[in-house]
């Protein structure tokens, strides 16, 4: 019983520790930059063109959005966020496929499949940024290809029109 | 005191805004939707992980999907823009397709794109397309024009290793040194298992048994029969030209192979890995599974989760107590929590 109780008071005090505002690291937290404000976009990438960021809008939730996705496995793009100072505010490794695999199947009973048909066309797919009011406005972004070791010009962010 | 301590922790680990699928479908009762969340729900690693789903019914319109490149059941959808920001805007990280055809089949813009099944299809096809998704590639032969194109693209998947064995192997030391850096799975081989066959001269752990699917694992462990993790040899390149040696990490057909299979253990390993590192969160034991929100797509503005907030000036007023910081500390902390929860449970 004595040892449940104190098991408690650690695990209470700790959370208490760490999510208050005046917690040790809170200053630092915010430094960091990795929780703020959602910024959705949809990462697209066209054969014929640089990669780019569409639809960038602001969702608002209850809920603070933290990136912890910042470094995905096998990343093969680096997005960079930019200020309307041109000061660097966030970055984020993401992966994107450039094949787009269009699969046959055999037999509907068999889990087997017939033929592939790989195009490389346009692919894209969801990124999320934490923004908060330590960045400032931010307005611009540059996408680096690892893979191919090429870098976007900086591009304006085009605010979805609602 | 127990049940204290538990409802403590969950209302610890609910705080975190959870990874959102969202199912785009036309199909008039989602059926195949919810077969899709189940299969998610109940596979490993996919239901270690604490997230959101919600299945949006919209109108046949705007599903723009049928056979393309005038290939029967090669199904792909022509307005992807558009279903990808219906999802974008409900919040989604990850969104998916599933159309009302009476045709079988599936296609998937590989890797992070948006996969596409229809109705009359196997759940299981779509773990396959969101596998390509994630980065993981085919493992069955292709043909030898789909093999030009895929087979000498940059990059590494991590479940393919194309390369052609060293002319002289002294023996499954050396083999090992040769080669550490051509497979990406190296450090998965444990070292009693041989990389190499015939007395350590021939590369390969052995036959590649295709008869062999497998093991569907639904429990909420990692595959306790382990497919012995090696360097098996397929033939996915053997149409290139110049034809490339390929290998696999599993001796058997996984759902790379065959969409009816299971991962495997090494496919387990790696998905777990890109899941997390793509921020999705391990979710307790105690955690119920919620059912998915369905939700029908009729007027897009009203039916928004978020606020959509159409300016590059974030709110200032955002919530302060963000834990970011520490983010491995905190995590660090968080699985400490969670193992005395899951220790307490047990």
């Amino acid at each position: 019983m004595k040892n449940s109780l104190i098991t408690f008071l650690i695990l209470f005090l700790s959370v208490l520790s760490f999510n208050s505002k005046t917690s040790f690291g809170q200053g630092l937290k915010k430094d960091l930059g990795i929780c703020g404000q959602t910024l959705s976009a949809i990462l697209k990438f066209d054969q014929n063109k640089n990669p780019y960021l569409d639809n960038p809008i602001f969702l608002e939730s209850k809920e603070e959005f933290c990136d912890d996705g910042r470094y995905e496995e096998h990343a093969n793009y680096i997005i960079s966020l930019y200020s309307d100072k041109n000061v660097l505010v966030y970055d984020k490794h993401i992966y994107l496929n450039i094949f787009q695999t269009m699969e046959k199947m055999d037999e509907k009973k068999s889990g087997k499949f017939k033929s592939t048909k790989l195009k490389v066309g346009t692919t894209s797919r969801i990124v999320k940024f934490p923004i908060n009011e330590k960045m400032g406005n931010v307005v611009s972004y540059q996408i680096e290809s690892i893979q191919e070791k090429k870098i976007t010009e900086k591009l304006k962010l085009n605010w979805a029109q609602k | 005191m127990k049940t204290l301590i538990l409802a403590f922790l969950l209302s610890i680990v609910h705080k975190a805004e959870a990874y959102k699928y969202v199912i785009v479908t036309d199909q008039e009762d989602p059926k195949k939707s919810e077969e899709v969340v189940d299969l998610l729900k109940t596979t490993y690693p996919f239901n270690t992980f604490s997230v959101e789903f919600e299945i949006l019914k919209v109108d046949k319109s705007k599903l723009d999907c049928d056979s393309q490149y005038d290939i029967e059941r090669n199904i792909g959808c022509k307005n992807q823009d558009e279903i990808g920001k219906i999802a974008q805007e409900r919040g989604a990280d990850q969104a998916m397709v599933i159309k009302d055809l009476p045709k079988y089949g599936g296609s998937s813009a590989v890797g992070g794109g948006i996969p596409v099944m229809t109705t009359n299809s196997d759940a299981k096809l779509m773990l396959h397309e969101y596998l390509h998704t994630l980065g993981l590639c085919d493992e069955y032969q292709f043909t030898a024009k789909e093999a030009d194109l895929f087979c000498f693209a940059p990059g590494t998947p991590p479940n393919v290793a194309y390369f052609e064995p060293a002319d002289y192997i002294k023996d499954d030391s050396h083999a090992r040194f040769l080669h550490r850096l051509d497979i990406p799975w190296f450090q998965s081989i444990l070292p009693n298992t041989p990389i190499t066959n015939s007395g350590g001269k021939v590369l390969g752990t052995g036959d590649l048994n295709l008869k062999a699917q497998a093991f569907n694992n639904t429990s909420p462990e990692a595959s306790i029969i382990k497919d012995r993790v090696g360097l098996y040899k397929a033939g996915i390149c053997d149409n290139a030209k110049p034809k490339r040696t390929t290998w696999v990490p599993q001796g058997v057909a996984t759902i790379m192979n065959d969409y009816k299979a299971g991962l495997g253990s090494f496919t387990e390993e790696r998905v777990n890995k890109i899941l997390l590192s793509k921020g999705l969160k391990k979710k307790l034991d105690t955690e119920v599974p919620s059912d998915a929100e369905i939700v029908v797509h009729e007027n897009p503005v009203e039916l928004t989760a978020a606020r959509i907030i159409v300016n590059s000036k974030p709110n200032t007023t955002v919530n302060d107590s963000g834990r970011g910081l520490f983010k491995s500390f905190f995590g660090w902390i968080s699985d400490l929590i969670r193992d005395i929860g899951n220790a307490i449970t047990r």
